[in-house]
């Protein structure tokens, strides 16, 4: 009897034993096996949610650390109204805290013909400034204060621009999905908005626990001199009013670096409130915006017929006032001869007449592939969204004709942009070395800083070349005594007036004056292109953009720190 | 007792003895039944192995439920110093952008000329030599020779090799 009892004892024993061992082989299974993660995931859905963590947005400085654009916070006031319990109480308040009319809050606080399907958040305004969301908030947070159960006020990191207008084109904005567009916020935003990271946000205190820290986003320290921007937006607002022009662009390069100093337009918009500004000022005329460059384009030509050896500075031309390229007349701006002339005196007159006698004689080949070299037609990859190709016709395009040759020699039938006419041309100033146009000077993140090294894009002419025609081209402006000139500076440059191209022709009372040119010639620290589109008082580049060109060195030279060519003889001399 | 049993009594306390002189009390089995077999001693151990199992249990609860509430505690300082963070964080931007835009350039531009100042001309300006003073950032000099591109063929290579490797001394 006995022997039995201990029996079944034993039996019951071993089952126990085997369904213990089984709970504890479960036990393990989920404690250490592949469901792990599904019931972590659930218990974190029960205790937290889960939340992207953005990190702040670089900033954007200048040269100098001066901020162009940081970060900001305003408010986005938004409703729940299955929340709302004194919607007249909550209306009044919006009403008088946000300035909007109180019929017009009632009726989005009004819950009383809300059904299953009515939204379950309302926007009711979207920026609105720090000082009026904090105000929302100090009247929620009162205890005797009115009812606003079912109200929002949510903070949203905004991006502010403290120059304004100013550089607008050229920085670009942030939207509201944290993304960049226009100018360097689009090119870099990548560096600038960092990288997003998910977190959990625990509701229940004993599992709170850090989060993985977002990668911040990069400060940009860009080649733009503050400084130097507000002087060009200045000499160029005045400039554009003076001459009675429809917009105009200004910039400002480091001609042996390829840095630019300063990227003006005009008009611009306010990046601060971009929602409310026309779309067609987003874009940055300075890159994207073609142009035909006019006479300005008569350097590139007689950087090439001197490098290919066909001419000297010395060689003369009898100019007739009139040639014939490719079936088609081509006569000089003022449609007169103008007699023997050597070569200086074909740029101080610019002259169509003796660009075109260039241009067919070194052939279509050796002209179009100094004009290739010179990058013109092409890119220039300036970190900037949206840079336009410009375009140039080549022999065997379907679009070029014979005469094209002759007219592209003095900056008709090609199309250029600002950044590309001036990189150009900054080979001529910088011993023929073309730079690579950038506005980022260095990257700082983190962990280290990165400098942007300055890069040659190529070597077109020569360092005799270049230097002889920035001789050419200083006699030029001297004997004709440019209004661009500023007393004490020998600088070399060269006026454009180009016709608009219309359908059908050129438009003959509208033009694009425009003038290029660089300082000190011996030892060039900027060049400066300005460009004014359809000026109304005179339609030449030499009576609008020459002096708006001298008028922005004065203010240059002094920003700079350049002094006037005999006392840095002086100062160099006695070092 | 008869002086019999007292002698038989007297012997077996002697061989008791005798035995009890050459082994350790805890080997003696007489004494250590004697003392396991006593009632009160099993109570005694069993209260006591209770008390201590107790006691441990007790401590082990309010280690842990101290421990608890000083996670629980600095969960909710973590939750308060993060929501702080984020205030700042925010306050900070704020600040920033005030800072920023009160050092704009319209802004100190119109200060400087309500206190009289005008932009400078370059005729105004004096240079001296100044022992020391860098002067304006120098624009770096650009690279003088160009890193040409690599176009180079199998074909061309193959050429400049076989020129190159069949060359006396080469």
């Amino acid at each position: 009897m006995v022997e039995a009892i201990r029996g079944r004892l034993r039996f019951m024993l071993g089952i126990f034993g085997v369904l213990i061992g089984l709970i504890v082989i479960r036990l393990v299974s989920l404690q250490f096996g592949s469901s792990v993660i599904f019931f972590e995931e659930q218990y974190q859905q029960a205790t937290g949610y889960r939340v992207e963590i953005t990190p702040p947005r670089g900033r954007i400085l200048d040269r100098h650390g001066e901020l162009l654009a940081t970060n900001d916070v305003q408010y986005a006031i938004g409703l729940s109204p299955d929340f709302i319990t004194d919607s007249e109480d909550l209306a009044r308040t919006l009403a008088a805290v946000l300035t909007r009319p109180y019929d017009e809050m009632l009726v989005l606080t009004d819950t009383t013909n809300r059904t299953e399907d009515s939204p379950k958040y309302i926007l009711v305004q979207r920026p609105v400034p720090a000082d009026i969301g904090e105000k929302l908030l100090a009247l929620k947070s009162e205890e005797n204060g009115p009812d606003l159960r079912g109200l929002l006020v949510e903070p949203i990191q905004t991006r502010a621009y403290p120059g304004g207008k100013s550089a607008a084109q050229l920085l670009g904005f942030v939207g509201y999905d944290n993304k960049g567009y226009y100018g360097v916020e689009e090119f870099y935003d990548d560096l600038l908005a960092g990288h997003s990271v998910v977190g959990i946000k625990q509701v229940v205190p004993f599992d709170v626990a850090l989060n993985p820290a977002p990668d911040h986003g990069a400060d940009l320290y860009l080649t733009i001199d503050r400084d130097i921007q507000f002087v060009a937006e200045q000499v160029l607002a005045s400039a554009v009013q003076t001459y009675g022009a429809e917009s105009g662009t200004i910039i400002v390069m480091e001609p042996k670096t390829g840095r630019i100093l300063s990227m003006a337009n005009y008009p611009s918009f306010d990046p601060n409130n971009f929602l409310n500004e026309p779309e067609a000022l987003r874009n940055n005329p300075a890159v994207g915006a073609q142009f035909e460059p006019g006479s300005g384009f008569k350097i590139l030509t007689m950087a090439a017929a001197l490098q290919s050896g066909i001419i000297t500075p010395q060689s003369t031309y009898l100019d007739t006032g009139y040639i014939e390229v490719g079936g088609v007349g081509i006569t000089n701006w003022n449609q007169s001869a103008w007699g023997p002339q050597d070569m200086t005196g074909l740029l101080q007159h610019s002259l169509n007449v003796g660009s075109a006698w260039l241009s067919t004689k070194m052939g279509p080949g050796t002209f179009y592939d100094y004009m290739e070299a010179f990058g013109v037609g092409q890119p220039t990859n300036i970190d900037l969204s949206g840079e336009a190709a410009g375009h140039l016709k080549r022999p065997g395009d379907s679009d070029w004709y014979e005469s094209d040759l002759g007219t592209n020699s003095f900056g008709q039938g090609v199309a250029t942009t600002p950044v590309q006419l001036i990189t150009a041309i900054a080979a001529v100033a910088n011993g023929g070395a073309m730079m690579q146009p950038h506005v980022l000077e260095r990257v700082v993140d983190e962990e280290a800083t990165h400098i942007t090294q300055p890069q040659v894009l190529g070597r077109p002419i020569s360092t005799d070349v270049a230097n002889q025609l920035a001789v050419m081209l200083a006699a030029s402006l001297e004997l004709e005594a440019s209004k661009a000139l500023v007393p004490g500076y020998r600088m070399a440059g060269k006026t454009g007036t180009a016709e608009i191209p219309i359908p059908g022709g050129y438009d003959r009372e509208k033009t694009i004056a425009s003038f290029v040119g660089w300082g000190p010639i011996d030892d060039p620290k900027f060049i400066v292109l300005v460009k004014l589109d359809k000026p109304g008082a005179s339609r030449w580049g030499a009576n609008t953009a020459a002096p708006a060109f001298g008028e922005l060195v004065k203010r240059l030279v002094v920003l700079m720190e350049i002094p006037p060519d005999e006392v840095r003889h002086q100062l160099a001399a006695g070092q | 007792m008869t002086h019999k049993n007292l002698k038989g009594a007297k012997k077996a306390m002697r061989t008791f003895f005798q035995s009890a002189s050459s082994r350790p009390i805890a080997q003696i089995p007489e004494i250590s039944r004697a003392f396991r077999q006593a009632p009160w001693r099993v109570q005694t151990q069993a209260i006591t192995t209770l008390a201590v199992l107790a006691v441990v249990m007790v401590a082990l609860g309010g280690m842990y439920l101290t421990e608890a509430s000083k996670a629980a505690t600095a969960g909710r300082d973590v939750q308060a110093l993060q929501i702080q963070k984020s205030q700042l964080t925010l306050e900070v931007d704020r600040l920033e952008a005030q800072i920023a835009e009160a050092n704009s350039l319209p802004r100190l531009e119109a200060r400087a000329r309500e206190l009289g100042y005008v932009p400078a001309q370059p005729a105004q300006m004096e240079f001296l030599v100044v022992k020391g003073y860098p002067g304006a950032p120098t624009v770096a000099a650009a690279p003088t020779t160009e890193v040409p591109n690599y176009d180079e063929t199998l074909g061309t290579w193959l050429a400049r090799w076989l020129s190159t490797a069949f060359q006396p001394g080469g």
